[in-house]
Parts: structure tokens; C-alpha cells; sequence
């Protein structure tokens, strides 16, 4: 979901909503959606209820919806304790649900699926951050299988080894700047947010996707900072989310974090805000425990506050930074509160492909003053330019 | 002024800088108008030679690849040796050249290209070839583009651009993007053809490919960045898919452009990224650097270039002369006070320093004046050179020239290194005779007899050095370029030579003109000036000799050359009716008639018999080169070859026996030192052939090579029916004017020539080749006439006394001036005459020599006789009245003011 979404799919929304240091109050009305449609509109599939995944297959690229993201992020950290943030972001965006319309004979130049890459890296110690962007039709230079996990968009690629369902590589370079080789394997099992394998986005009968994940995998390998060759080893969080229509107008935008505990449990959370703002009431919390079972929160049950703000010098966003979380702990019953601290405030995407400014970035969890895990925190929608870009 | 220096001498700069400024200025001060002339002159001389250097320049540099639009000049071009690059090739280079994200050489952009060139529509019943501006139409991955476009900051996206004024255009990005990746003929334009045709979003723009008009609807301008420079006016953007249709390139394209990351600009990583592209598309295509792709272009227009600069320097040398001459005369008209400078004390060095320093200085002045006056003059040379090179080498639509600060700076340091190397000698004479002698030489400025021994050893030591050059081989480049060296030189000493030579002659004309003149004073009294020549007198000569023997060794060749290309085409060109795609107005245009088009055409019912030519350009022994295919029975059963070397055998006419042979044109077979009898190995697209060459044909309309093969092996080689251009023989009693009316009617994408017309167009296009020269050669004799009313300016003026004498013995100013006019018309005359004479032996040069070794042709010798003719009346008859006119004004004595 996340930006990932807003890039692709709702460019005529303009997303821009002022910062307000309190929690926006929640939509009133339980959230009863309205019953899912087999496909949208323009002919696209729309993820149903108890789909049985099997894999590889279903790690690689399902053309028949609209919008598709492979999404990592992660923390590494050299041998001298040198620390890193990244992320890694694959978009395929089908732009016609059919390539008949397509330029006739041009298997290398396809018009009709589209391809997006991001790319960043923070170096924690110089506060250094570097980051890219690469748009792409699908055919020569960019495209994903339908077998397996294989994405590539230029030299950026993401696969998947033949023999392991779990375990793949990521290489993304960010022009001369920098760049970052990784061996990834899960630590844990694959989690399917949502209930009965589909995650509500809205009310609409098509905002809907199938959202999976790894929520803890180890990686090893090299990060590149210009020609300095660094060693790393860290843990990342990968997203595959498959969909075709996800927002909804009234919809502005939306936050989102990863959280990586110390004990092994890790959050999903991703609060949607609405024009009016209030948060929309498909906003969601989940928990995942050590062994990879999830528990899910609705919109009332958590709470997303800024304690602070940061405003950035290159879109003039401001964004609610940083964050305080409250959510309920399954384990124990008891609403636990988090501030999830950006490891650097400059962590900000500038949008100069896809004209949509966001602010993705690493950041540490404390608990009662103290350091409990690591956590990637998405912001959309507080960039005016977002409408601007894509007008 | 004798204390001033005394106090100055124990600082020699200082003595040289009170020469100067006391002594040098005073003159140059009293004579403005002499002063202004020859700094004009040089000036003059250098501003022609800078001007033809940035048209050079700027035609050269026209628009090579399309990464540099984006921004930079690409690192590596991939391209097939023949036709197109298959697709699938982007997806093994992209898999062979793949590194690991942390790997300092990831990053390689390839950019795929799809070319053509395409031009506006004719209008009315102007059918003229190449008048019309062509547009470089670039098929590129617009999707791709806005990654270039975001990281460079450009001014504006590749999609979704507004119409002007108007606040949205009504889609969001992503259908803006839709929408254009899915039209078939949407271009982006540059900002300068928008503003210059009135363009904008939504506008429609009409242009020919193939033989089709297309109606292209403008997207957009394409994008840039305000401290880059502009897109070419010429170049039209649109996605790669969408052109690949419209050229019937589907599945192919022309070349991929690499752009690699900044670790691997240069030095090793730069080898190491060139060889993984190299390894990775070994087979089927070659990798060039920007640096080679750059010199095939430099190589292919090399010898036009250097012909044009040579010529260019025609106005600087007689310059030069002018310089020697003047800064002679001065030694002259200075003698007394040299002397007494040199009684006071001054060293010799101080004088030859201080003349020395004049001539640098005035070198200097026109310099600055000629670099000046070069970029103003570039930009009215740049279209003249731009037409030739677009008629004879590649699409080229360069409007203006910059000023290149290496090219002015090479200007000014011509204009000063020759200045000082002209005044040399006279600051040498200056610097060495004894005051006594200065004293005693009294009015003349006789050359002594050491000096006239030394001239003609140096003049017939260069006109034998001359000769031997001749006979030396150019030097040759890979790609088979070649560079007549040794024959330029050959050139130049055998026109230096003659013209040192030249004042020799002004004594032979004096002793043969005193029988003319023995019933007339004025004549009597001219031609005892040219008894005992001054070196003023040798030095007019010698300039109008190097003027009259360029322009008129040009006029040789220029005139052999009209007599074999008209002798060529009345054999090549016996059909009536011939047809191409009007987009062809440039030499690289290779716009094709579709298969259905031409066998419409040629089942006209006026049609009795025809013939099609296909061209494909290949790459041959690292050069560019066409691949021709014809029916060689027609050319055959029509006489239409010329031959060099006639094939021994008559199989190669016949379809069924000629497959392994070709023949090849006469520039081919030099470039690449083939003969008849052995076999090349050429590309095609379907591999390669090893052909047998049975002929050598003359062409005078390419000096690349063409090897010609029938056009049946060649379609099948090429995977087309498609041909290039069409020639129609028709039916007795059918009208070529109706039958031409009639297909220009029906088919409005093709150029429709009869063959009176077209001879015509080859005949017009190969004058307007030559126009620049013509130019070049009229300034070079002008300013040799004005350096002849010079000299005499300067003589008469010397000879003040002697005139006011005979102004009190009853002579006229009329008179006086006749004497001026019959002065100058004999050395007119004779540095003419010489100036002819050494003009067969340098039109023989340039024929045999220089136009054999840089372009491989055989001309057949013609002297133009009424062209010389011309230039010997015309330059005497000029010389008299300059002359004439200068004695009018130089015997406006000052005695007769008073009176």
C-alpha cells in the first residue's frame, strides 16, 4: 500500500493535508465495507477472499491487476558498528487492461505496464541520504515474471533463488552516489495481512489488495557509499502487495510503519486520513509474534500522533515528525506506547520522476526513553506538489 | 628625440618602446588611410580564413547523437556493420553488461535509437534537391526519457506539456502519459522550430518519410536546461514504437547510445565497460567511442574541409605580401631617419626589435579586427557550407556559427606569427645596412645582387621542391580516409616559388614594352620604373601571381570536373522519368519507396522499362560505405556505366550468374586499394558476403564507395522489396512532362524528376558546391588588386619629387596618372600571366594529385579557356584603373594645393 499506491494509481488526487499535532479522530460509523466486486471498471481482477497462494509463483507479478509493489526496507550495519537505512521499492503499474492497445509489434517497448523504481540509502553517521528514482515501460528494460519472484527495472533487480522460496537477492544502484548488493532469507514465515488473506483499503468495492509479507529477513552483503565498499549485515522487511484499485476520493493520504522489536514481534500499521480529517476507519494495526502469527487492531484501537514536526527544505512539506504510537500489546493486554524517532530528519523522496514527494525513512523505537527496535515510517500526502507534478 | 633615447638606451625595452612610440607611430599616424587599408586588408584575410574554419566547425559538430540532448555526449554508440539491430539485443547487453548494485561501474544508460530524416512537403512546383531544410525525426522511449529529464532539472516533462496559456490540459499525468505513448504521431519539436513556425501543443506539423506526407500532431518542445545548449532546430522527438511503424523498422533499430556512469568515464574503467560491451554484442554489432563516432564524421568531410580551409588561407597569404611589401617599402621611405638613429647610437637589434614589434603590432590589430570580422563573416559561410555538406555527406541544418575561442585564438596567432615572419626581412634590411649606405641608396630601393642570387635559389628551389612533393603518397587514416599532405605543400611552394620568382619578369616586360611604348612619354616614363623592379614591385607581382595561379588552378579543376561529372551523367542518367522519396534532401537521407508504391509505378502504362536502385549504408574496413542494388543487365543493355576497369566476363549482367560479384565505385577501390579480380568480404544484414569484384565504375556523385551487386541478392540480403530510387523509361510518343505531372499528382511523398530536370539538379547542386569557392577565390584576387593600388600609392608618393618635377615640365594630373594606370597594368599584367601560366601546373596538381588522393576520382583534364581568359583581362584591366585611380590621387601634389 502507501506511497507505493499513490504513485500509481490516484494521480488525480491532490494529497495535501495540514500538519495537526493531535490524533485526527476516527470516521464515526463501524467499518463495514462495501462486498468486493470480481474486477474494477476498466476490466482489472480485484483480490478475493480465501485465495490459496502458492509459491514462488505467487511472489512473481500477477498482470491481470492493475497495480503491483515490491517494497524492502532495512536497517544494516557495517563492521564497525556503521550504521544504515535503506529502502527498495519495485512498481508495476498496468496502464490498460490489455495490451492490444499498445504500439502494434513493440514486445521491447510495451505501453500498456509500467515500471517504477526507488531507491535509498542514509548513512546513519554522516546523516548522508542519497536516493533515486527510474521510471520504465515494461519490455528490454524492465518486467517481472509470472512464475517467480524476477523484477528488474534497469540494473535494479529483486529475484528470488530457484531452489528457496525464501531467499533472494536485491541489487539497486543509485547513479555514482551509492548502491547496495544484498543476500536476503526470511527468519520468519510469510504473513498475510487482512482478514481471510484480503486487506481493506476503503469502502469501495474495489479498494482491496493482497498484502504479504516478510517481515523479518536477514540480509548480508555490500553498500556502496561512491567508490567506499562496506560490508554489512542487518534485517529488512519486504511487502508484496497486489491490487487494483485501492484509494478512495476521499482519501488524502496516509502513514505507515514497519516496526522491528527487539523480542522478535514486529508491527504493521498504516492509517489512512481523510480529506475531512478524520482518519479513515480501514486503517489498521497488526502485530506479528515470533512465530509469525498476526493479531489485527481496527482504526479505534490504536492511536498515530505527531510530537513533533519537520519541514522539508526541498518540497517544503511538513511532516508530523516524530511519531507517537499507542496500540494495545496482545501479549500482555496493556496499551504500550512508542516514539519512533527518524535516524535522520532528511529522509525525504523528492518525487523528481513520479512527481510525488513523500518521506520514507529509518528510525529507532523507544519505549520509555528506551531503545526496543527499529522502524521504517512512511508519509504521504503532506507535499502541496504532489497535484502540482501531476497535473 | 636623440636625448630622449640616450637617456632610454641603458634600458633596451625602453629603446624599442621609444622607437615605436616616436618614431613608428609618426608614420603609421601620418598615412591613416594606408595605415586603415592594410590593417584592413589582413584583417580581412584572417577574417575569411576564421570564418571558413567555424562553418567547418559548426557543420561538423551539427547534431551527432541524441544523447547529447539529454546531457552529455554519449560514451559509446553500438550499431549494426549493416541494417538494423534486432531488439532482442538490448536484452543480452542488458544481461551481459548486469554488475551488482554495490559495483562502482553500475549504472549504464542505453538508449536506444530509431533514425530517419524526414522533410516539409513541397510547395508548388519548386522540386529542387536539398533546398528544403531537412528535420532529423529521433524514435526514442519517451517513458525512459523522464528519468533523464527529472535528474538534468530540464526546463519542462517529455509528457504532459500544456497548450500555451491555457492552465490545464485537462488529464492527469498518467493520462497525458497514456495518451502519448499510445499515438502514432505525436513529435516534440525543438523551442527553436516552435517559435520559429509558430508551434505549440496541439499544433500539426506535415513532413515526408518514406513516400508518405505525415501529418505529426507537436506533443510538446523538448526539454532542456537553460545553461545547456538548445536542441538543434531541426531535430523531431517522437517514441521509439511509434517510429519504428512509420519507417517499417519494427523489431530493429538504428543504434543504442550508452551513457556511462562517472566511474567509468575515462581510464581503465572506462576500457573495462568498453570491452564488456564489446564482448557482449561481438557478432552482431560494433561498439564506437564517442571520440570515433566523432572522427568518422570528421574523416567523411575531411577533404572538403581542408579544401575549403586552404583556399581560405588564399587571402592571408596575398595578405602576407601585402604585409612584406609594405613593411618593405618603410625600410625605404624610413632610410634617412634609420640612419640617423643609427649615427645617435641605437643598436642594430633595437632597430630590427622596434620594426620587428610593428609588425607583430599590426598583426595583432588585424587579428582583432579578422576575428571579428570572421564570426560575422561565419555566419553567412556556415549555409553555404551546412547546404554542401547536407547535399553531399549527411542531414545537416546548422544555422549559425559560434565563436570558438581555440579557432580565434588560431586565428589571431596566424595573423601575428605571419606578420612578424613578413616583416623579418625588412627588419633584418633595416637592422643591418650602414648609415652611409642608407644615406647613399638615395630614392630606390634596389635589391642588391646577394639578395636577387638568394630569391631565385629560393624561388627555384621551391618550385623543385614542389615538383617532388607531388609525386609523394597522402597519408591514409583508418577507415580508409586519406589526406593529400604532401600535395598541399606541393601547393603552396610551388606558389610561393613562382611568386618570388614572379618580379624576374617585370624587367622581360619592360625591355618587350619599351617597343610599345616609344611613341608616348607616359608609357616611356612607366615602363623605366619596372626596369630596375623595387621590391615593392616584385612583391604586387608576386601577390597577384599567388591570387591569379589559385583561382585560376581552381578553375582547372572545377572546369575538368564539370566536363567528366557532365560526361558521367549523360551516360548514367538515359531514362526519362526518375523517382525517389521526397524526404531525400539530404545525402544521408535513405527515406524508400514501399514495394507497393513502385510496382504501381512501374505498371504505369507509360512505362515501357524500368529499373530500381536499393542503397544501404554498411560499415567497410572502419568506414562508412553503400551497398547498392541494381538490375546490372539494365545498366548494361542502357550503356549507363562508365568504366575503369570492364568486367572481363558477362556474367555479372545476368541475375542467375552475378550472385558473389559486385562492382565497385572508383573512390571505393582507391579507399580501400581494391582491384579487379579480388574478393572483399562486405556486411549485410543477413551476415556477411564475400563478393568477387569484377568492375571498377566511375561515380562522381559519392566519394564514400559504393559497391554495387544486383538488386535481387540484395533484397533478399536486406529482407525487403522496398527501393531507394526508381527509373522510368518510357513508351515512344509519351510525353515525360505529362507522365511527371501525373505521379507527382498520385504520389505527393515522392520526388518525381525527367531526365532533363534532373541533369539539371546534379548540374545546379554541383555549381552550388563550388559557389564557396568562387567567393573565396573573388576575395583572395580582390585584395591582391588592392595590395597592386597600394604599392603604387606607396611608390608615388616616394616619388613626390620626381612628379612635382615633372608637374613644372607641363605633365597633367591626367598624365601622371596614365603613368599610375600603364605601371600598374604591366604588373598587373605580368603577375597574371604568371599567375596563369603556374595555374595549368597547379590545376594539374589538384587533378592528379590532391582531388585523386583525397577523393579517389579520374578527371578528364579541361582547361576552361574562357574562364582564364576572363581572369587575364579582368585583372589587368582592374589593375589599371586601381592603378589609374591611384596616380590620380597621388599627383594631387601639394605645390599644386598652394597654388
Amino acid at each position: 500500500m502507501k506511497i507505493r499506491l499513490l504513485i500509481l494509481s490516484a494521480l488525480s488526487c491532490l494529497l495535501s493535508t495540514p500538519f495537526e499535532g493531535a490524533p485526527l479522530p476516527v470516521a464515526p460509523g463501524d467499518f463495514t465495507p462495501q462486498p468486493l466486486v470480481e474486477k474494477t471498471a476498466d476490466g482489472f481482477r480485484v483480490p478475493q477472499p480465501g485465495h490459496r497462494f502458492e509459491f514462488p509463483r505467487d511472489h512473481g507479478s500477477h498482470p491481470e491487476f492493475k497495480v503491483e509493489w515490491w517494497y524492502l526496507t532495512g536497517h544494516l550495519f557495517g563492521p564497525d558498528k556503521e550504521r544504515f537505512g535503506f529502502q527498495a521499492t519495485f512498481f508495476r503499474k498496468a496502464t490498460t487492461p490489455a495490451s492490444a492497445e499498445s504500439v502494434a509489434g513493440a514486445k521491447a517497448f510495451r505501453a500498456d505496464e509500467i515500471f517504477l523504481f526507488h531507491a535509498a540509502l542514509l548513512e546513519v553517521g554522516s546523516g548522508r541520504f542519497i536516493h533515486t528514482e527510474r521510471l520504465a515501460r515494461s519490455g528490454w528494460d524492465a518486467g517481472a515474471s509470472v512464475e517467480k519472484l524476477s523484477v528488474h527495472v534497469g540494473e535494479a533487480r529483486l529475484r528470488g533463488e530457484e531452489s528457496q522460496k525464501n531467499r533472494f537477492t536485491l541489487d539497486a544502484s543509485i547513479r555514482e552516489e551509492g548502491g547496495f548488493s544484498l543476500d536476503l532469507e526470511a527468519l520468519k514465515p510469510l504473513v498475510v495481512f487482512g482478514n481471510d488473506g484480503v486487506s481493506r483499503k476503503g469502502d469501495s468495492p474495489t479498494a482491496a489488495s493482497w498484502y504479504l509479507t516478510f517481515p523479518r529477513m536477514k540480509a548480508v552483503g555490500e553498500v556502496r557509499i561512491k567508490d567506499r565498499l562496506v560490508p554489512v549485515e542487518g534485517k529488512v522487511w519486504m511487502d508484496h502487495e497486489i491490487s487494483s484499485s485501492q484509494l478512495t476520493g476521499e482519501q488524502a493520504g496516509w502513514d505507515w510503519a514497519g516496526i522491528q522489536f527487539e523480542d522478535g514481534r514486529e508491527i504493521m500499521v498504516y492509517r489512512l486520513r481523510r480529506k475531512d480529517g478524520t482518519t479513515d476507519p480501514a486503517s489498521a494495526l497488526a502485530w506479528v509474534d515470533a512465530d509469525g502469527k498476526t493479531t489485527h487492531y481496527g482504526a479505534s484501537e490504536f492511536k498515530w500522533e505527531a510530537s513533533g514536526q519537520w519541514r522539508s527544505p526541498v518540497s517544503g512539506a511538513k511532516y508530523p515528525l516524530p511519531v507517537h504510537l499507542s496500540a494495545p500489546d496482545p501479549a500482555t493486554g496493556k496499551t504500550v506506547e512508542w516514539t519512533l524517532q527518524p535516524l535522520a530528519n532528511q529522509q525525504e523522496l523528492d518525487g523528481a520522476v513520479s512527481g510525488v514527494p513523500y518521506w520514507e525513512g529509518a528510525c529507532r523505537v523507544l519505549s520509555a526513553g528506551r531503545e526496543v527496535g527499529a522502524a521504517y515510517v512512511e508519509l504521504t500526502g503532506y507535499a502541496g506538489a504532489l497535484g502540482r507534478a501531476l497535473r | 628625440m636623440s636625448s630622449s633615447l640616450e637617456r632610454a638606451s641603458p634600458v633596451p625595452g625602453r629603446v624599442v618602446w621609444n622607437l615605436l612610440r616616436r618614431f613608428t607611430w609618426r608614420h603609421w599616424k601620418g598615412q591613416p588611410l594606408r595605415s586603415l587599408l592594410l590593417l584592413l586588408l589582413l584583417s580581412l584575410g584572417v577574417a575569411v580564413f576564421l570564418s571558413i574554419r567555424l562553418a567547418n566547425r559548426a557543420a561538423v559538430a551539427s547534431f551527432t547523437n541524441f544523447a547529447g540532448v539529454l546531457s552529455q555526449q554519449a560514451d559509446a554508440t553500438i550499431a549494426a556493420p549493416a541494417g538494423l539491430l534486432p531488439e532482442t539485443v538490448l536484452e543480452e547487453l542488458r544481461r551481459k553488461t548486469a554488475v551488482r548494485g554495490s559495483d562502482a561501474l553500475a549504472g549504464l544508460e542505453l538508449i536506444p535509437i530509431v533514425e530517419t530524416v524526414c522533410a516539409p512537403p513541397r510547395t508548388g512546383e519548386d522540386s529542387r534537391m536539398g533546398t528544403r531544410a531537412s528535420f532529423t525525426l529521433i524514435g526514442v522511449d519517451l517513458v525512459a526519457l523522464q528519468n533523464f529529464a527529472a535528474q538534468q532539472k530540464f526546463d519542462r516533462r517529455w509528457f504532459d506539456q500544456k497548450v500555451e496559456g491555457a492552465e490545464k490540459n485537462g488529464m492527469d499525468g498518467e493520462q497525458a502519459l497514456v495518451r502519448l505513448l499510445t499515438r502514432s504521431n505525436a513529435v516534440f519539436c525543438s523551442a527553436k522550430l516552435a517559435a520559429r513556425e509558430g508551434l505549440q501543443v496541439g499544433s500539426t506539423l506535415v513532413a515526408v518519410v518514406n513516400d508518405q506526407a505525415v501529418t505529426f500532431e507537436i506533443a510538446g518542445v523538448i526539454p532542456g536546461r537553460a545553461d545547456q545548449p538548445e536542441s538543434p532546430a531541426g531535430l523531431l522527438v517522437m517514441d521509439l514504437p511509434a517510429l519504428q511503424v512509420l519507417t517499417g523498422k519494427v523489431g530493429g533499430f538504428d543504434r543504442i547510445e550508452c551513457l556511462f556512469p562517472s566511474a567509468a568515464r575515462e581510464g581503465a574503467n572506462r576500457e573495462i565497460l568498453l570491452e564488456r560491451l564489446r564482448r557482449a554484442v561481438a557478432g552482431v554489432a560494433s561498439v564506437r567511442t564517442a571520440e570515433s563516432r566523432r572522427m568518422a564524421a570528421e574523416l567523411m568531410t575531411r577533404g572538403f574541409r581542408l579544401n575549403l580551409t586552404i583556399l581560405s588561407l588564399l587571402a592571408l597569404l596575398v595578405g602576407l605580401y601585402l604585409i612584406f611589401q609594405a613593411l618593405d617599402a618603410a625600410v625605404v621611405r624610413r632610410r634617412s631617419e634609420i640612419a640617423v638613429l643609427r649615427a645617435l647610437g641605437v643598436r642594430d637589434s633595437e632597430v630590427r626589435r622596434a620594426w620587428l614589434w610593428e609588425a607583430a603590432l599590426l598583426g595583432v590589430g588585424g587579428g582583432v579586427l579578422g576575428v571579428a570580422g570572421g564570426w560575422a563573416l561565419a555566419q553567412g559561410t556556415v549555409r553555404a557550407v551546412s547546404q554542401t555538406v547536407n547535399s553531399l555527406y549527411y542531414a545537416n541544418n546548422t544555422e549559425a556559427a559560434g565563436l570558438h575561442f581555440g579557432e580565434a585564438l588560431t586565428a589571431f596567432l596566424l595573423a601575428v606569427v605571419c606578420s612578424v615572419l613578413a616583416g623579418w626581412l625588412p627588419a633584418k634590411r633595416a637592422a643591418s645596412t650602414p648609415p652611409a649606405q642608407l644615406w647613399a641608396q638615395g630614392g630606390r630601393a634596389a635589391a642588391t645582387g646577394g639578395e636577387s642570387r638568394l630569391r631565385s635559389v629560393v624561388g627555384w628551389g621551391l618550385l623543385t621542391l614542389s615538383v617532388g612533393l607531388a609525386f609523394c603518397p597522402p597519408l591514409t587514416f583508418q577507415g580508409g580516409a586519406r589526406f593529400a599532405l604532401a600535395g598541399y605543400f606541393s601547393a603552396l611552394f610551388g606558389v610561393v616559388g613562382a611568386g618570388i620568382l614572379a618580379g624576374d619578369s617585370l624587367r622581360f616586360a619592360a625591355w618587350l614594352g619599351a617597343w610599345v611604348a616609344r611613341r608616348s612619354a607616359s608609357r616611356k616614363l612607366a615602363i623605366s620604373h619596372l626596369r630596375a623592379p623595387t621590391s615593392r614591385h616584385r612583391w604586387a607581382a608576386a601577390g597577384l601571381l599567388c591570387a591569379v595561379s589559385m583561382t585560376g588552378g581552381m578553375s582547372v579543376l572545377v572546369g575538368s570536373f564539370e566536363h567528366s561529372v557532365s560526361e558521367w551523367i549523360g551516360h548514367l542518367l538515359q531514362a526519362d522519368i526518375y523517382l525517389t522519396s521526397d524526404a531525400n534532401q539530404a545525402a544521408t537521407a535513405y527515406n524508400r519507396i514501399p514495394a507497393s508504391t513502385w510496382k504501381q509505378v512501374t505498371g504505369d502504362s507509360a512505362v515501357a522499362d524500368w529499373d530500381a536502385l536499393l542503397l544501404v549504408p554498411v560499415e567497410f574496413g572502419g568506414g562508412g560505405i553503400r551497398l547498392a542494388g541494381s538490375d546490372l543487365g539494365f545498366y548494361h543493355r542502357h550503356h549507363q556505366f562508365s568504366w575503369l576497369k570492364e568486367p572481363l566476363s558477362e556474367e555479372i549482367f545476368e541475375v542467375q550468374k552475378n550472385a558473389g560479384r559486385c562492382v565497385v565505385s572508383e573512390s571505393f577501390a582507391a579507399r580501400f586499394r581494391v582491384a579487379r579480380g579480388e574478393s572483399i568480404c562486405i556486411p549485410t544484414p543477413s551476415g556477411e558476403r564475400v563478393l568477387e569484384v569484377a568492375g571498377v565504375y566511375t561515380d562522381y556523385g559519392d566519394d564514400q564507395g559504393i559497391v554495387m551487386v544486383d538488386r535481387t541478392h540484395l533484397q533478399e540480403w536486406v529482407g525487403t522489396q522496398e527501393v531507394s530510387t526508381l527509373s522510368l523509361t518510357l513508351r515512344a510518343g509519351e510525353d515525360p512532362e505529362a507522365v511527371r505531372a501525373r505521379l507527382r499528382n498520385s504520389h505527393t511523398g515522392l520526388a518525381v524528376f525527367t531526365n532533363v530536370h534532373l541533369r539539371g539538379e546534379v548540374m545546379r547542386i554541383f555549381r552550388q558546391t563550388f559557389a564557396i569557392t568562387y567567393a573565396l577565390e573573388a576575395i583572395g584576387v580582390g585584395v591582391a588588386l588592392a595590395g597592386l593600388g597600394m604599392t603604387l600609392a606607396s611608390i608615388l608618393a616616394e616619388r613626390r619629387a620626381e612628379l612635382t618635377t615633372l608637374r613644372a615640365l607641363g605633365m597633367s594630373r591626367r598624365d601622371i596618372a596614365q603613368v599610375a594606370a600603364w605601371e600598374g597594368a604591366v604588373l598587373a599584367f605580368c603577375g597574371t600571366a604568371g599567375g596563369l601560366v603556374s595555374s595549368l601546373g597547379l590545376g594539374a596538381l589538384l587533378i592528379f594529385v590532391i582531388n585523386k588522393q583525397t577523393f579517389g576520382w579520374t578527371l578528364q583534364p579541361a582547361i576552361p579557356l574562357r574562364a582564364l581568359l576572363l581572369l587575364g583581362v579582368a585583372v589587368p584591366v582592374v589593375g589599371a584603373v586601381v592603378a589609374w585611380t591611384v596616380g590620380r590621387f597621388g599627383a594631387d601634389l601639394p605645390a599644386d594645393r598652394t597654388r
